[in-house]
C-alpha cells in the first residue's frame, strides 16, 4: 500500500510536468491536440494523488509504524477517529493534502472555463500544472510522507495533543482549501491576460465566483480557527495576531478587496488592471502563509508543520510574483479600463477606498509579522511584535472599513448629486442619533467601543433603508410586502447576498468590539467545596475526577453555576495531561448566551483537586459564532446563478 | 466646489443638529468613563509580557509552569507597589527586550512604529490627489 502511494506521487509528478510543457507548447503552436492532451493530463492528477492519500490514511488507520510520518504523528493510544485525519497533522502529509486539494480545484477551475474562456485554457492549464509540479516535486524530493524507517517501532510518537479536538476534522481542511483555492482565480485571470484577451470582460463573472469561493473558505477557516483557539487553548481569547493567524488573515484581506472591486468591473467596466493586481497580491500572500507556516523564521503557537521547507516556498513565491509582475507589465495596454471615475462621491470611490484600506491592513500585518526578522538582522536584538501593536495599528482602520460598509450601499454609482445624498442620508442620520442615545442608556462609555457600536448600527440602518425603499417600490407595483421583499432579494442576488454577508460581518464585529472592550477575567484559587462570585455569576466547585487513559490523564472539575436568578447547571472544565509530550491541554467550559459568555478554565490543577481557575466574562462572543451561518448563507445566495437570459444582457442596476 | 456646497448646506440644515447631537452625546458618554482597578492592571501587564519558552504566547495565555510563575511575580510586584515600567524592566533585564509583546519605542525599533502612520498619510494624500486629478480632467473635458 505504501509503495502504491509512493509510485502514484511519482506518476503524478511525471504527468504534471508533461501537462506543463505540453500546454505551453500547445499555446505556442496553437495546436488544439496538444492543448487537449495537456488538459486531460491535468484531469488525471487528482485521481492519481487520491491513491497516495488513501494509502497514507490506510497506513495511519492500520498503525503502520514502518512509515516515518505515521510513526511521528500517531500512536496506538490515540482516539481511532483521529487516525483518519492524522495525515494533515504534520508537514509532509499536510503538503500532500494541500496538493491533492489543488489538483481537485484545478480540475473544477479548468472545467468552469472550458467553454466560456476557451482562449485562456492553455495558459490556465499551464499555470496550474506548473504549480502542481512544484508541489509534487517538493513532496517527492524533500517531504515524502512515505519514507520508511529501517527499524519498525512498536508504537508511534503520537499526534500533538493540541490537535486532538473536534476542530481538527474541519478547520485544517477548510483553511488549506481556502489558502490554496486562491490559485484558481489567479491561474484563470492570468491565463486570460496571457492569452491577450484581457480587454474582454467575460472573465469577470468566473473570476468573481472563484474569488468568492476562496473568500468564503478562508472566512470559514479563520472563524473555525478562532473558535478552536477559544475553546481549547484555555485563555479565553480567539485571536492573538500570531504569525500563522496573520498569514491566514492576509490573503483573506486581499480577497475581500478583490471580491468587492470585481463588482465595479462587473457593473462599470472599471478597475480592470487593479483586479488583476489584487488577485496576484492575494496569491502571493497565500504562498507567504505557506512559507511562514512551514518553518518560517517567526515563532508561532502553530508550529505543527514546522520544517526547513519554508525557504523553498519563499523562493517559489518570489518567482511567481516576479513573473506575474512581468505579465501585467507586458500586457498592461489591454488592462486599461474603458471608463474613468466620474466623481469623488460615488460608489466607485467608496469601493476604491475600501480596497486601499484592506491592502493597508494587509501591509501593516505583514510588516508587524516580519519585523522581528528584520530587527534581528539589523540590530542583532530580538523583539516581539504582538497583539497590542496590531490592535493599535489595524483596529482604527477596521472601524473606517465598517464605516465605508455603512455608507457604501446607499451612495449611488457614478456621481451622486447633492439632492440624492441628502435624500439617502435623512433616515440614517436620524436613526444614528437614536442608536447613540440607546447605547448611552445602555451605559456604553468606552470611547472606542461607542464609536464602534454606533458605526455598526449605522450599517444596519442603511441596509434596512435600502430594503424598505426597494420593498415599497415593489409594493406599489402590486406585490404583497413579504413577496416584494423576497422578489427584491432574488432580483439582484450578487448585491443583496452581499448585504446579507454585511449583516453577518456586523454581528461578528459587535462580538469583537464587545469582547475586546468589556471582557473581564480573574483567577480564583479554589478547592472542592469552595464558592466564589464573579461578574454576577455564582459558581461552586463541587468535586473533581481523575480519569486515566493510555496517553493522558484527564482531570475534570465540576462546577455548579448560577447567574443572578437562575441556575445554569453543571459546567465541566478539564485539563488533560499528556506525559509523553509534557503538554497540558485545557478545555474551558463555556455557558454562552447572546449577552455574554461565562467561561471557566483550570490553569493549575493539584492532585488533591485544588487549583487555580480562571473565570472570564466575555460579552457578546456568541454573535461571532452565530454570524458564520449568516455569512455563508449570504455568500451562497449571491453566488446562486442566473438563468442564461441575464448573462448576456446588460446587468440589472437599481 | 461640491465640497463647499455640502459644507454650506450642512451648516444651514438640520444635519448640523444631528452632528452636534452626536458629538454632544458622545462626549457626555466618554466623559464619565473610567476603568482602573488593580486586577485590570495585572491582566494588562500579563497580556503584554511574553512567555519566554512558549512561542508566540503571552504569560496570560500560556499554561506553562514558567508562565504561571511569572504571573505570580507580576502579582507580587504589583502588591509591593511597583510601577508598570519597573515591572517591565524587571523582566527585560532577565529575558531581553523580546519578553515584552511590543518593540521598544526607541532606537532602531522606532521604525516599526513610525512606518504605519507614514504609509497611511502617504496613501491618503495619494488617494486624494488621484481622485482630485480625475475631477480636474473631467472638468477640462466638460469645458
Amino acid at each position: 500500500m505504501v509503495e502504491t502511494g509512493n509510485i502514484s506521487i511519482l506518476i503524478a509528478l511525471i504527468i504534471s510536468i508533461y501537462s506543463s510543457v505540453i500546454s505551453l507548447l500547445g499555446a505556442k503552436f496553437k495546436s488544439s491536440e496538444l492543448m487537449i492532451s495537456s488538459r486531460y493530463g491535468l484531469y488525471t492528477v487528482p485521481f492519481i494523488l487520491l491513491f497516495s492519500i488513501v494509502s497514507i490514511i490506510y497506513a495511519f488507520v492500520t498503525h503502520d509504524f514502518s512509515v516515518q510520518y505515521v510513526y511521528e504523528n500517531s500512536n496506538l493510544s490515540m482516539p481511532s477517529s483521529y487516525t483518519w485525519v492524522a495525515l494533515y497533522a504534520g508537514n509532509a502529509g499536510s503538503l500532500l493534502f494541500i496538493t491533492f486539494l489543488l489538483s481537485v480545484l484545478s480540475v473544477f477551475g479548468v472545467i468552469s472555463i472550458r467553454n466560456k474562456l476557451k482562449y485562456a485554457l492553455p495558459y490556465t492549464v499551464g499555470i496550474l500544472s506548473i504549480l502542481l509540479t512544484f508541489f509534487i516535486f517538493v513532496i517527492f524530493v524533500f517531504a515524502n510522507p512515505f519514507d520508511r524507517l529501517e527499524m519498525v517501532p512498536l508504537d508511534g510518537l503520537g499526534m500533538n495533543p493540541l490537535l486532538v479536538h473536534f476542530g481538527m476534522f474541519i478547520h485544517p481542511p477548510v483553511q488549506m482549501t481556502g489558502l490554496i483555492s486562491v490559485a484558481i482565480p489567479f491561474a484563470i485571470i492570468l491565463g486570460v491576460v496571457l492569452s491577450g484577451k484581457g480587454t474582454d470582460d467575460r472573465w469577470v463573472d468566473i473570476g468573481r465566483i472563484w474569488g468568492m469561493i476562496s473568500w468564503i473558505m478562508l472566512t470559514i477557516g479563520l472563524m473555525l480557527g478562532s473558535w478552536w483557539a477559544y475553546t481549547i487553548l484555555g485563555w479565553g481569547g480567539y485571536w492573538a495576531w500570531d504569525p500563522v493567524e496573520n498569514s491566514g488573515l492576509m490573503p483573506w484581506l486581499a480577497m475581500t478587496a478583490f471580491i468587492h472591486s470585481i463588482m465595479v468591473q462587473k457593473y462599470r467596466g472599471m478597475f480592470r488592471m487593479w483586479n488583476v493586481i489584487l488577485v496576484v497580491i492575494g496569491f502571493t500572500l497565500a504562498q507567504l502563509g505557506m512559507f511562514i507556516n512551514r518553518g518560517g523564521p517567526v515563532p508561532s503557537v502553530h508550529s505543527f508543520a514546522a520544517s526547513t521547507l519554508g525557504w523553498l516556498f519563499l523562493f517559489f513565491m518570489i518567482a511567481t510574483l516576479f513573473l506575474s509582475i512581468c505579465v501585467i507589465f507586458f500586457f498592461r495596454k489591454q488592462l486599461h479600463s474603458d471608463r474613468k471615475l466620474d466623481a469623488i462621491i460615488s460608489k466607485e470611490s467608496v469601493f476604491l477606498s475600501q480596497n486601499v484600506l484592506f491592502l493597508l491592513i494587509a501591509f501593516f500585518t505583514l510588516w508587524g509579522t516580519i519585523y522581528p526578522v528584520f530587527s534581528e538582522s539589523v540590530s542583532g536584538e530580538t523583539v516581539t511584535v504582538g497583539k497590542p501593536y496590531f490592535d493599535l495599528v489595524n483596529g482604527p482602520l477596521f472601524l473606517v472599513i465598517i464605516f465605508l460598509m455603512a455608507i457604501g450601499p446607499i451612495i449611488p454609482w457614478r456621481k451622486a448629486s447633492f439632492n440624492q445624498l441628502t435624500n439617502v442620508l435623512k433616515l440614517p442620520s436620524f436613526g444614528f442619533v437614536i442608536c447613540i442615545l440607546f447605547l448611552f442608556i445602555l451605559r456604553i462609555r468606552n470611547p472606542l467601543a461607542l464609536i464602534g457600536f454606533s458605526i455598526c448600527s449605522l450599517v444596519i440602518i442603511n441596509l434596512l433603508q435600502e430594503w424598505i425603499r426597494g420593498v415599497r417600490l415593489r409594493h406599489r407595483g402590486g406585490d404583497q410586502y413579504i413577496v416584494a421583499f423576497f422578489k427584491l432579494l432574488w432580483a439582484n442576488r450578487p448585491r443583496y447576498g452581499g448585504y446579507i454577508v454585511h449583516i453577518g460581518i456586523v454581528m461578528f464585529s459587535v462580538g469583537v468590539i464587545g469582547s475586546s472592550f468589556y471582557s473581564s477575567q480573574k483567577d480564583f484559587s479554589m478547592s472542592p467545596g469552595d464558592t466564589n462570585i464573579f461578574g454576577g455569576y455564582n459558581f461552586k466547585y463541587i468535586n473533581y475526577t481523575n480519569e486515566d487513559y493510555d496517553d493522558r490523564t484527564e482531570s475534570i472539575a465540576y462546577f455548579q453555576v448560577e447567574s443572578k436568578d437562575k441556575s445554569i447547571g453543571v459546567l465541566t472544565p478539564f485539563r488533560a495531561l499528556y506525559p509523553q509530550f509534557r503538554i497540558a491541554a485545557t478545555r474551558g467550559a463555556i455557558n454562552s448566551t447572546p449577552k455574554e459568555d461565562f467561561y471557566i478554565v483550570p490553569s493549575q490543577f493539584e492532585d488533591d483537586g485544588s487549583g487555580v481557575f480562571r473565570v472570564l466574562i466575555n460579552p457578546m462572543v456568541w454573535w461571532m459564532w452565530v454570524s458564520a451561518p449568516v455569512i455563508i448563507f449570504g455568500t451562497l445566495f449571491s453566488l446562486f446563478p442566473y438563468r442564461r437570459k441575464a448573462k448576456n444582457s446588460v446587468q440589472f442596476m437599481e | 466646489m461640491l465640497n463647499k456646497k455640502i459644507i454650506n448646506t450642512i451648516s444651514k440644515s438640520k444635519y448640523s443638529l444631528f452632528i452636534v447631537g452626536y458629538i454632544f452625546i458622545y462626549l457626555l458618554s466618554c466623559s464619565n468613563y473610567a476603568e482602573d482597578s488593580l486586577t485590570n492592571r495585572i491582566v494588562d501587564l500579563n497580556k503584554n509580557i511574553m512567555c519566554p519558552v512558549c512561542p508566540g504566547e503571552t504569560i496570560d495565555q500560556s499554561q506553562n509552569i514558567l508562565a504561571v510563575q511569572m504571573r505570580n511575580i507580576v502579582q507580587e510586584k504589583v502588591d509591593q507597589g511597583w510601577s508598570d515600567e519597573q515591572i517591565r524592566n524587571f523582566f527585560i533585564e532577565r529575558y531581553g527586550a523580546s519578553v515584552i509583546s511590543t518593540p521598544p519605542k526607541s532606537g532602531i525599533d522606532l521604525f516599526v512604529w513610525i512606518l504605519p502612520p507614514v504609509v497611511l498619510t502617504i496613501t491618503i494624500v495619494g488617494l486624494y490627489f488621484f481622485l482630485k486629478n480625475i475631477k480636474n480632467k473631467e472638468n477640462i473635458e466638460d469645458n
